[in-house]
């Protein structure tokens, strides 16, 4: 991550500005995580207006819902990280403070801007930001009716640092780096001790502080396996809005409020059963059918169909899901500009629109996402347009051009993108192998940075033109697969932390979109709407914007 | 029943055997239109893309209608005959002749050989088919040599045993150990009198093998390890069409499914009417 | 006594041949491109927190190192640890092995019963009509690509029908069947749980339906040759004409001469099937061995996916061994 590694100097006066980028690392993650699911996570839904009665008692209803794998692991810490995985995890851990809700239209999001405490009773810093307190509720207790104190949230934090993993990892963003910058002073209270001040301590905890039921751990620790590992891996953890009823290995879950939740957003629906259905065909058949109420592995192509079917209804907004193709600007025949802004005439947008999507898409004509502050089409001159595509291979001394186009082999939706591009940039001169990858194939070459050309989606969690730039088009930054480096892009960046005025800030992102429509790194394609097939009667839907699904507000009334 | 007599039901079974390569031949006889004239037979070309129709129904421009890319499936379904056909041949081509081989060597040679070669095979097929091709398929990738060289490689060691076993029934004939002793090369006796009387079981089962390698070779493209988009195979229209059956639109699989089903019969027809005859002529 | 020396010295043939397996598949999986760690990191890894864990699963020590432990573990009956889940995958293995055993012996038992009843059948009527359907309609479904099969299957079966349940899980979570071998149908009945075995029937049927209809036809070519055979032979026309009973011949002469050949064609069947599961499994959402082989696979679990090749192919061998000492039992013919 060493485009955030910058070090922070205390008491920065731009601390806002700075957390809305920096959160930036923690979140990448899970975001090009649910592209390597290939999910079609979205954000910013409007779903239709629930009865989000206030109280957390459980109501009586069941939801049963299609998922299309079986989780990793258990195990938060070392291993688990597929979005099936991650999605659970928000569910079932406790996590200490969490994202609030908002509404939007009629439909109600995750509110990344509002965290509150869930779990815990508050945390909060001291004068300086650097160090926080977090004080628990008293009597909450895991399944195992152990009460969740002090020593489990420092043991869970202790662990976390020894897994050397996704926690340890953003940790460093905030100044916290060692185990024992985390203390318990007593029963009930846990103070971090940054090593510098963090606006955006809260964004970062929100994703990082789950606690684990240390007395029961314990007693599967061995002198070989001191954070129990192996049990963790095999048995879910408990105390969170819901707890692991059942969970048959590679097929099924069931998930029961946990009638202990302190707060009062408790789980709306009193159990909840997750069934493991790979083909997506017997996932429709099945909603169709009333056999399960949320089909979370439906593709677009069977969107359509789905919103006329009766006793259905698809959950449908537009999206901060940005669908691409990264070139590599560092490989050949891409590291040549005018090789780029050829495929950028040679991509048939309006046909991918409407042939993957049914229209159901909107057309993007920047880098900077739709509804992303200071988005502007302005000097981005890239259509459909074959004449000119070979026009400007022609004026850069070449006819032809063969290359690799990759996608993930498992998403039907980019194996059609890569069939139409490589059609339409044939007859451009540029001929295109279809690659598909398995995951491991392609992180392995993602980690390598050597793929000429790429499709990825997927969205941003902070909707800031610096976090983009942070994460995306940065030196070094980790979905930068483009290898893209300009210095102004770098220059402005560095500018943009202390720049607060909005028009200030608005100038820097026109020239940023400048700059990235002359160079090209990417090619824009759409923002797909997001969509969710289910049964009329669930309610309650909350739009995540990380993409992972809290089921705690969700609801059927049959 | 019992009193219909074994003579009649050879007779019987002999002219069952003959229609059954006679229908079987006339199916791969039309297969082989396909494969010789399939740009005469369609006048969409096999990866070409009808912007303004993707999933439309049969009729009009296009008579199997289109897949979800926009492509005509007739087309496709009769180009497709090239490549699963042609693999399908190829594979078991190299097949029985590295298998044949082997099993040459391994019979005629016998002792510590034998033993050898025999282990190894019997590693390869104790090998699961589908991880041993998927696991090549991944490391060479999805190309049509490839795919050649894994299915060929899953069907070998049945046709070195084969031989191996004909092989060692020969040797120990009169005029093979007449040749030996006389000194002939170890080849020249291999080529000249051993392997035209162990070919004759690989001839029967060859067809059906070809068969059984489209059915492979059908089902690594439903995983997304064969042949890669846009090129025309029939495992891959099917797995691609099996999401639009539930829709309803039954034309992006069930052509590709029935070339596929009728392309493999005719195979399966001509090979078990090539092992009948072999049967009654034995009986 | 014979018979004992006979199964010795096969048995001690496997063990090159399961050695050799375990050799093949170790080196397999590491020559295929992919990097099984970066997967369960995620993309902002840096190369220490990769590092550190490739250190956790042992991966970066020498290649004979990782080799030498893995075999030892083998040993002791451990198969290592998952890379994708952390936990043991032998205990995961045995979840999964059930599934798909239950389906596989189930579908071959069909099969077999099938071929022995229509070939034989079709041995009597040889020449006719009836013949000549059965074993036409059994090549039809021979060439029938299973995963397109099973498509069909559950189109009708459970879309257009309504007779069969949803493909999702395999048995009905309310009968709240617990779980001991994992082959559901087992379990049931050990536990005497009539709902679970009856909804357990009913999750099977397609699949196995699927399984039967592609595996049939080989078996029962070679019951109908067999038969035939025997029924041409003279010591069968005798018997007959002395007037023995129909059905006395019948079990007499035919099924146990037709039997001596079918043990070999049987495990064949039996090795075909349970490598091709796969695709049923996934059509059927049937989470069963194949399915986690192929995850494994296309993750590069490692230590997955040596253990799934090792026992499917350890059950190959066992039960060609199986079918070889049946053979020879039945067929004094055989020398051993």
């Amino acid at each position: 991550m060493p485009g955030f590694s910058r070090p922070n100097g205390p008491g920065s006066p731009a601390l806002s500005r700075r957390s809305v980028l920096q959160l930036g690392s923690g979140v990448a993650l899970l975001l090009a995580t649910g592209c390597a699911a290939g999910t079609t996570g979205g954000g910013g839904s409007t779903a239709p207006a629930a009865s989000t009665a206030p109280g957390g008692a459980p109501a009586a209803s069941k939801l049963r819902i299609a998922v299309s794998s079986y989780l990793s692991s258990w195990d938060q810490d070392f291993v688990g990280f597929d979005l099936t995985a991650l999605m659970l995890y928000k569910n079932v851990f406790p996590y200490m403070i969490d994202y609030g809700v908002t509404s939007v239209g009629a439909g109600q999001i995750l509110d990344t801007e509002a965290i509150a405490p869930t779990f815990a009773e508050s945390f909060e810093p001291d004068a300086d930001n650097k160090v926080w307190t977090l004080k628990l509720r008293k009597g909450v207790k895991f399944a195992s009716g152990n009460e969740m104190t002090a020593k489990d949230v420092k043991w869970s934090k202790d662990r976390a640092f020894a897994a050397k993993a996704n926690v340890a990892g953003v940790y460093r963003l905030i100044g916290l780096t060692k185990a024992d910058q985390v203390e318990v002073v007593d029963d009930y209270t846990v103070t971090f001790t940054q090593a510098f001040p963090s606006a955006l301590t809260r964004q970062i905890q929100a994703i990082s502080l789950y606690v684990f039921d240390s007395e029961e751990a314990k007693k599967h620790a061995t002198d070989a396996d001191p954070w129990a590992k192996e049990w963790f891996a095999k048995n879910p953890p408990t105390g969170g809005y819901f707890n692991v009823e059942k969970a048959v290995q590679g097929q099924e879950i069931v998930l029961t409020a946990n009638a202990g939740y302190p707060g009062t957003d408790g789980a709306k629906s009193s159990e909840i059963r997750l069934s493991v259905v790979p083909a997506a065909s017997n996932q429709r058949l099945q909603l169709q059918n009333g056999d399960i109420d949320v089909a979370l592995g439906i593709g677009q192509r069977d969107i359509k169909d789905l919103k006329s079917t009766k006793g259905v209804k698809v959950i449908s907004a537009p999206s901060n899901n940005q669908l691409v193709i990264q070139m590599s600007v560092t490989t050949a025949p891409f590291d040549d500009p005018a090789v780029r802004k050829a495929l950028a005439h040679a991509v048939p947008y309006e046909q991918i629109i409407a042939n993957v999507y049914g229209g159901d898409a909107r057309a993007a004509k920047s880098v900077v996402p739709l509804d992303m502050p200071g988005y502007s089409e302005t000097g981005y001159p890239y259509a459909y347009d074959v004449a000119k595509a070979k026009e400007t291979l022609a004026a850069a001394g070449k006819t032809s051009i063969t290359s690799e186009l990759v996608f993930q082999t498992d998403s039907e939706e980019q194996q059609q993108i890569a069939v139409l591009v490589q059609s339409e940039a044939r007859k451009a001169g540029i001929e295109l192998k279809l690659t598909p990858l398995d995951p491991a194939t392609l992180g392995e070459r993602r980690a390598k940075k050597n793929i000429p050309l790429q499709i990825t989606l997927g969205q941003l969690w902070v909707n800031d033109v610096e976090y983009m730039l942070g994460t995306s088009f940065t030196k070094g930054a980790s979905l930068n697969y483009s290898n893209y480096v300009n210095p102004e892009i770098e220059k402005i960046f560095e500018e943009s932390h202390t720049v607060v005025d909005p028009a200030e800030r608005a100038k820097l992102w026109l020239r940023v979109q400048e700059i990235l429509a002359e160079d090209v790194p990417w090619v824009v394609i759409c923002q797909p709407n997001f969509n969710l097939p289910v049964r009329e009667e669930v309610a309650g839907w909350v739009q995540p914007m990380d993409g992972l699904a809290r089921l705690r507000y969700l609801s059927s009334s049959s | 029943m019992a009193e219909a007599s074994g003579v009649r039901e050879a007779g019987a079974d002999r002219r069952f055997a003959s229609s059954l390569i006679t229908v079987g031949s006339v199916i791969l006889a039309v297969v082989a239109v396909a494969v010789l004239f399939a740009p005469l037979l369609s006048s969409w070309g096999p990866e070409e893309i009808d912007p303004l129709a993707s999933l439309a129904p049969p009729g009009g421009a296009h008579l199997l209608g289109t897949d979800l890319n926009g492509m005509d499936v007739w087309s496709r379904v009769l180009h497709a005959a090239r490549l699963d056909v042609g693999i399908a041949v190829a594979a078991v081509a190299l097949a029985v002749v590295a298998g044949s081989l082997v099993g040459l060597v391994a019979g005629y040679r016998g002792g510590w050989a034998d033993d050898v070669l025999m282990r190894v095979l019997d590693v390869f097929q104790a090998f699961p088919t589908f991880i041993l091709a998927l696991a090549v398929a991944a490391l060479l990738g999805g190309g049509t040599a490839n795919l050649i060289a894994v299915i060929a490689l899953v069907n070998a060691p049945a046709y070195a045993r084969l031989v191996r076993a004909e092989v060692r029934s020969i040797r120990e004939l009169p005029f093979v150990e007449a040749s030996r002793t006389s000194g002939s090369s170890f080849w020249g006796v291999l080529w000249r009198h051993v392997l035209p009387n162990s070919l004759t079981p690989v001839r029967v089962i060859a067809p059906l093998n070809c068969g059984w390698a489209m059915l492979t070779l059908a089902g690594l493209s439903f995983l997304g390890l064969g042949v890669p988009l846009p090129t025309a195979e029939w495992g891959a229209m099917i797995s691609l069409g099996s999401g639009d059956v539930v829709a309803g639109r039954w034309w992006t699989s069930v052509p590709p499914g029935l070339f596929l089903l009728i392309c493999v019969l005719g195979f399966s027809l001509l090979g078990e009417g090539l092992q009948e005859r072999a049967d009654s002529t034995r009986r | 006594m014979r018979i004992l020396r006979f199964v010795l010295r096969r048995l001690l043939q496997l063990v090159p041949v399961l050695l050799g397996v375990v050799v093949l598949t170790f080196l397999l999986v590491r020559v295929l491109p992919g990097d099984p760690i970066r997967t369960i990191l995620g993309p902002n890894a840096t190369e220490a927190d990769a590092a550190a864990a490739r250190a956790r699963f042992g991966l970066d020590r020498p290649l004979w190192q990782q080799f030498l432990d893995y075999v030892g573990g083998l040993f002791t009956g451990d198969f290592g640890t998952s890379i994708q889940s952390g936990a043991p995958v032998g205990s995961e293995m045995a979840l999964r092995i059930g599934p798909t055993m239950e389906l596989v012996v189930i579908a071959l038992a069909v099969a077999l019963v099938l071929a022995v009843v229509l070939g034989i059948w079709s041995a009597r009527h040889a020449g006719r009509f009836g013949d000549h359907t059965v074993r036409v309609a059994a090549l039809i479904g021979n060439s029938v690509p299973e995963f397109w099969l099973g498509l069909v299957l559950v189109l009708v079966g459970y879309s257009v029908l309504g007779w069969f349940p949803a493909p999702s899980g395999r048995v009905d979570p309310d009968t709240e069947l617990s779980l001991i071998t994992g082959a559901d149908l087992l379990d049931a009945a050990l536990t005497a749980n009539g709902p679970a075995f009856v909804s357990a029937l009913e999750h099977l049927a397609l699949p196995v339906a699927t399984l039967v209809i592609v595996i049939v036809a080989p078996l029962l070519r070679s019951v109908r040759a067999s038969a035939l055979e025997v029924l041409a032979s003279e010591a069968y026309t005798a018997a007959a004409a002395h007037g023995l009973k129909d059905r006395l011949l019948l079990r007499g002469y035919l099924v146990r001469a037709t039997l001596v050949r079918l043990p070999a064609l049987a495990a064949l069947v039996f090795g075909f099937s349970i490598g091709s599961t796969v695709l049923v499994e996934y059509v059927f959402s049937w989470q069963g061995f194949g399915q986690w082989a192929l995850r494994g696979l296309l993750y590069r679990d490692y230590p997955v996916v040596q253990a799934s090749v090792l026992v499917i192919a350890l059950f190959y061998v066992v039960v060609f061994l199986i079918a070889d000492v049946v053979h020879a039992i039945l067929d004094p013919r055989v020398r051993i």
